[in-house]
């Protein structure tokens, strides 16, 4: 089936079968690989992009449902001067918080998909954890990431 | 200013690991390759008759591979040789590779392999290994015994009788999964009269060797490229063999590059796990505490191949007794075969089973002494000069005793314990008062001896070289490889110290047989510690030879020597510098699994955990961990503090939520991330991680292998607070709210 | 290149109309909706499982049927409403904050996103986080097929295990929430799982009610999951202490009733036994709590 959507600010027309799943449309029919794979059933969050502005697992999205749809991946972000990416990204680097890698281009498109909800309020490191509760890490123990995210709302709220 | 706060050089990788550019083996472009796939057994145990091939299928489009395909010998090469690549006719576990298949794309690789029935003889299965020792199933050799590491010292059995209290426990500890968020995968190429492999792993030599034997070709023709790995923790360091001559013999019979990337499911199924342990523990004590003898029997269940087994094995029986002071220990470790998946290398290869065996044992001892379990401890702990039950002597500097007194202060242990205590009386029974909540509070003590043991670090001729390019730059190559360790990071920052030169000088990448010498695996936290100690020793040869030839004063800053480093290299100079793993101690040679000086040194740790558990439902929470590890120098503060906190909660996940369903076959039923519950961000508390390295004694002046020490205390630190908690005692692994709320949880029938 | 899953049928109605007349006219097709997708296409994206059922894909109805809004009636939660829908309207959550609570231990932000809902009623699981909440709530389904609407109550929504009385040209179209005509002050929402959210509940159970300052209870409503085939209510001991003090007598009464009428199952997550031995004390721990607005 042809499918429509926007894909890092450019318009594209696909014809892909209808359950193709998004993660393999992105990776290999695009050669957009910062979303990983991790486990295939949206349980790790390693391979989230954001699908109208929100974070979501493209393992479980079928083309079917992002026809219309404008999605943003971690390349994307990358290349359009954003700030607050480059601030967490300081603070990523800062904490240390990647250590094998796999999870982290997740990680970061589900902070940059709350961006908008956290800017106004600190969130507790409780609720920063919540917030990271879609994410499976092996190797950081969560330490380092936590405390980079609360570093980098730290740096946004600052005037 | 914190210990992380320090001046360091950054993760060399991190930039681009943040923006996912630093590619993993399935991120390599597509490149016309082929998919491969793997036929596997449903059944535990029996004969494979022969593989049956849809008559509906195609098989034109695809290429299959089975065992009468392996040009040179059907083997995963690793210690015995007793584990075929492909199923040789007998079937000894479920998911066993029986065949494997490559097709041009996913889908119509997805079709085939179900077009594939596995005609097979079931046999009688066992999956206990105590039944297996019965031997009437028979699974390996003639006893179902991979190895048998008996260690003596004095008159264990005699001295039990002069004892005053003797205490004898038994524990279990489970099998656990890696979850490494990269799955297995792996890249092959035909390339020149060999076989090129990129992909996930942690030993790149190993492969060298695995790949050309099953294919019979000279080591010299294959060449294997590390990619970025997405988590190791032991579970990339001998499965990767048996994928990369998976993926080589499949791109052997296509004439293509093969990609073998497992899903999830099939990772799960398919690859090794940490060895399930039993462990017996009685210890004779006097009156006063005093441990007088102990008798240890250790039990691993190896699965169906040996695979790493014997030497989890070895570092298990070493490190049996702990840090801990006893003349009369009598020592009984054995692995054993089961119709299981094989399991293998994991982080602490050994000594988590041990140390929860050990560190709930000694709370077992203070109870029917009635004495306080620290004071327990830290009346027995070793000090340097104290002798292991094989003979070692623990090094000096060596301070079992301050690493538990440091643990105590920071953790407020005793302080806590009291509050809790008194807590605990009074939340009693007030059920309209909404506190369903019980806390605990306990510690463990671990150790870890770096490297493998002596006899075997010794064997692999570990060798490094260091590279001068004519900008002056110098290229560290080992065979390292970084699956997040921070092994390129570390590597480099010893080089560029030992050196004099910037760290931005330092070229490090992911190893690459064709470039790299094999200076051994990555495994056994022997990276910064044995690699970069030979890093340093060729550093050291550079620097002089810098300092000879350019006649550069000894105080120098690292823009000249970088000047006089391009200098030499454009005059003619090679400026090659390598140095290889060679000690002259000959008095381990004969001893393979029990050397008398097993490691040259031993890191240490104490983990102290704070628990809360509700008491409706048993849930238990931790809430407050303190790590206290004694590592030597730390070579990467904030690196190693990361370590610390990543073990910490991979030993969470262990002690608690990480719970290995077995199916009717033996494999893993719970083969999945949502199954299989590792924890989340959500689950885990705010880990506090110290080190002991600033004090003015030799041993803080070389790193002791940290990156396994962390997983090995919160296992036992939190038995012991749930024992606080609850008044019972967990003997086994993972403590499950069942086990708290039910008088007998499934565990215990 | 990975699976294509090219076999795979899909149908996408551009509206609710137009959906329930393609239904109405393949009602024997075995056409199955799929909403979120995020529990639906787990069995083919992840296990392998051909997929052999066709789907008809109802992206296109949402300016339709994704909104949460409160009515004269009560609360109206369009059936592609997505959990994050549902977190996000504050009427809803500050009025019930049992449903929050809930939306927090429901899978993970990610899914949130996706999930709809009336899709995790559908796919019938005794161990939905959502549904006892609702069953609680006393929620009633709004469905619909071409001729047109029903409503059924939630509690007789579900017929068995992984089984709904909706037939095959049929819809959810909304969910509803009643008006309560007696302002609560007690709720709770507990699930047990081994991780705090992103996990499959071991039980779950929410409960609401009246306590006052006398401790009589009115207006209670207890619901459980993973507690029988299907999510359900525990109506006996809810009529068991309506306008009763929870004293001793009626604790040992609840205990009974629970035992008598729950139906858990023994899994390798957990036993049977367990399940009631926490399922009781839930129950009990909320029945116990001294009078005053508390909502946990």
């Amino acid at each position: 089936m042809k499918i429509q959507m926007n894909v890092n600010g450019q318009e594209r027309i696909l014809d892909v079968p209808p359950l193709r799943r998004l993660i393999d449309i992105l990776r290999e029919d695009m050669g957009l690989v910062a979303a990983k794979i991790g486990c295939g059933e949206g349980e790790c969050g390693a391979c989230n992009v954001l699908v109208d502005g929100e974070a979501v697992s493209a393992c479980l999205i079928p083309a079917v449902q992002i026809d219309g749809c404008r999605i943003v991946t971690l390349e994307g972000l990358a290349t359009s001067n954003d700030d607050a990416l480059a601030a967490l990204h300081g603070a990523f680097l800062e904490h240390d918080a990647s250590q094998c890698g796999a999870c982290i281009p997740g990680i970061v498109m589900t902070c940059r998909g709350m961006f908008d909800d956290l800017r106004n309020r600190r969130p507790s490191e409780a609720e920063v954890r919540g917030l990271l509760a879609g994410h499976l890490c092996r190797c950081t123990g969560y330490e380092a990431i936590v405390r980079g995210i609360l570093k980098w709302l730290e740096m946004k709220s600052e005037p | 200013m914190t210990q992380a706060d320090r001046n360091e050089p950054r993760r060399r990788n991190a930039s681009k690991l943040f923006y996912g550019t630093e590619p993993f083996v399935d991120d390599l472009p597509a490149q016309g390759d082929w998919h491969g796939g793997t036929v596997r057994s449903r059944i535990a145990h029996g004969r494979l008759i022969r593989l049956k091939f849809s008559p509906e299928f195609d098989w034109s489009q695809v290429v299959v591979v089975t065992a009468a395909d392996i040009p040179g010998k059907n083997l995963v090469v690793c210690h015995e040789e007793d584990q075929p690549s492909l199923c040789d006719g007998t079937i000894r576990h479920y998911g066993e590779p029986l065949a494997l298949i490559a097709a041009p794309d996913g889908e119509l690789l997805h079709k085939a392999l179900r077009a594939v029935e596995p005609v097979v003889e079931p046999l009688p299965a066992v999956f206990d290994p105590f039944e297996s020792l019965k031997g009437e199933t028979r699974i390996f050799g003639k006893d179902n015994l991979f190895l048998e590491i008996p260690i003596s010292k004095g008159h264990a059995a005699k001295q039990f009788a002069s004892c005053d209290v003797v205490v004898e426990t038994n524990h279990f500890t489970p099998a656990q999964e890696h979850a490494y968020l990269e799955t297995q995968g792996m890249r092959a190429t035909l390339e020149g009269n060999g076989v090129r492999i990129e992909g996930s792993m942690q030993c790149p030599y190993y492969l060298v060797a695995g790949v050309a034997r099953l294919l019979g070709i000279p080591e010299t023709d294959v060449r294997v490229s590390a990619m970025q790995t997405g988590g190791g923790f032991g579970g990339k360091e001998d499965f990767p063999t048996m994928l990369a001559g998976h993926a080589a013999l499949l791109a052997r019979k296509c004439g293509r590059p093969v990609r073998m990337i497992y899903s999830r499911s099939e990772d799960m199924a398919a690859t090794t796990k940490r060895h399930p342990a039993w462990i017996r523990r009685k210890t004779g004590l006097s009156r006063a505490g005093q441990f007088l003898a102990m008798e240890l029997d250790v039990v691993l269940d190896g699965g169906a191949y040996a695979t790493l087994s014997p030497f989890v094995l070895s570092r298990a029986a070493l490190h049996a007794v702990g840090p801990y002071r006893c003349d009369h220990v009598s020592i009984c470790a054995r692995a054993v075969a089961t119709n299981h998946p094989p399991n293998g290398g994991f982080r602490g290869f050994g000594c988590p089973q041990v140390h929860f065996a050990t560190e709930t044992h000694i709370e077992a001892c203070a109870e029917k002494l009635g004495v306080d379990p620290v004071e327990l401890r830290r009346m027995n702990l070793m000090k340097p000069g104290d002798a292991m039950p094989f003979g070692q002597l623990l090094g000096p500097g060596t301070y079992p005793g301050v690493v538990l007194d440091e643990a105590l202060h920071r953790s407020r242990f005793e302080e806590r314990r009291a509050e809790i205590e008194a807590k605990n009386r009074t939340s009693e029974r007030r059920t309209d008062s909404g506190d369903f909540e019980k806390r605990g509070i306990g510690l463990a003590m671990f150790m870890h001896g770096t490297g493998l043991n002596a006899y075997w670090e010794k064997s692999v001729r570990s060798r490094v070289r260091l590279a001068a390019t004519a900008e002056g730059q110098v290229c560290v190559l080992t065979a390292q490889a970084e699956f997040g360790q921070g092994t390129l990071t570390a590597l480099a920052k010893i080089a560029a110290e030992s050196i004099g030169l910037a760290d931005s000088d330092i070229l490090i990448d992911h190893p690459d047989t064709a470039l790299v010498p094999d200076s051994g695996p990555t495994v056994a936290s022997r990276t910064v510690s044995i690699v970069g100690s030979l890093i340093h020793e060729a550093a050291s040869r550079l620097r002089q030879h810098i300092e000879e030839r350019a006649g550069l004063a000894a105080i120098y800053d690292p823009r000249r020597l970088k000047a006089a480093i391009a200098s030499c290299v454009s005059g003619g100079d090679s400026m090659v510098f390598e140095a290889e793993y060679s000690p002259t101690d000959d008095t381990d040679d004969a001893n393979t699994w029990a050397p008398p000086n097993a490691y040259p040194a031993y890191a240490l740790g104490c983990c102290v955990a704070e628990v809360k558990i509700d008491t409706l439902t048993g849930e238990i929470g931790v809430v407050d961990v303190h790590m206290i590890c004694d590592a030597g120098a730390v070579v990467c503060h904030r690196l190693a503090t990361n370590q610390v906190f990543g073990g910490a909660v991979q030993g969470i996940g262990w002690a608690l939520t990480e719970k290995l369903a077995w199916n009717e076959s033996g494999g893993m039923r719970n083969a999945s991330l949502s199954d299989y519950a590792i924890p989340s961000a959500a689950d885990v508390p705010e880990i506090h991680a110290h080190f002991l390295d600033d004090q003015h004694s030799e041993r803080y002046r070389y790193p002791i292998g940290l990156g396994e020490l962390p997983m090995e205390g919160p296992g036992p630190a939190i038995a012991n607070a749930v024992a606080m908690a609850t008044g019972r005692r967990p003997r086994r692994l993972p403590i499950s709210p069942e086990w708290i709320v039910c008088s007998q949880g499934p565990e215990e029938s | 290149m990975s699976r294509t899953f090219a076999d795979a049928k899909v149908h996408t109605p551009a509206n609710l109309e137009e959906a329930l007349d393609f239904l109405a006219n393949h009602a024997n097709e075995g056409w199955k909706p799929l909403a979120g997708g995020t529990d639906a296409l787990v069995p083919i994206y992840r296990d392998g499982a051909e997929p052999t059922t066709p789907w008809l894909n109802l992206q296109k109805l949402r300016p339709e049927l994704r909104f949460v809004r409160r009515t004269s009636n009560g609360f109206e939660i369009g059936a592609l409403a997505t959990i994050s829908d549902l977190m996000a309207n504050r009427d809803l959550c500050e009025t019930y904050p049992i449903v929050r609570q809930c939306c927090q231990h429901f899978a993970s932000p990610a899914i949130r996103h996706r999930a709809t809902v009336a899709g995790n009623l559908a796919n019938a699981s005794p161990a939905s986080d959502i549904a006892p909440v609702l069953l609680a709530l006393e929620a009633e389904i709004e469905s619909a097929n071409h001729a047109g609407r029903r409503f059924v109550t939630l509690d007789a929504f579900w017929t068995g295990y992984k089984a709904t009385v909706l037939a095959p040209d049929e819809l959810i179209v909304s969910v509803r929430i009643p008006h309560r005509d007696l302002a609560a002050n007690a709720s709770m929402f507990r699930k047990v799982a081994p991780r705090a959210s992103n996990s499959i509940a071991l039980l779950n159970c929410a409960a609401i009610g009246t306590r006052d300052s006398a401790g009589t209870w009115t207006n209670v409503r207890i619901a459980l999951g993973c507690m029988g085939p299907v999510p359900m209510r525990a109506r006996k001991v809810e009529s068991a202490v309506e306008d009763h003090r929870f004293d001793d007598t009626c604790r040992e009464e609840a205990k009974a009733l629970l035992q008598s009428t729950l139906r858990p199952i023994t899994d390798y997550r957990a036993t049977a036994e367990y399940r009631m031995l926490a399922a009781t004390n839930l129950v009990s721990a909320f029945l116990d709590r001294t009078a005053g607005n508390w909502h946990s």
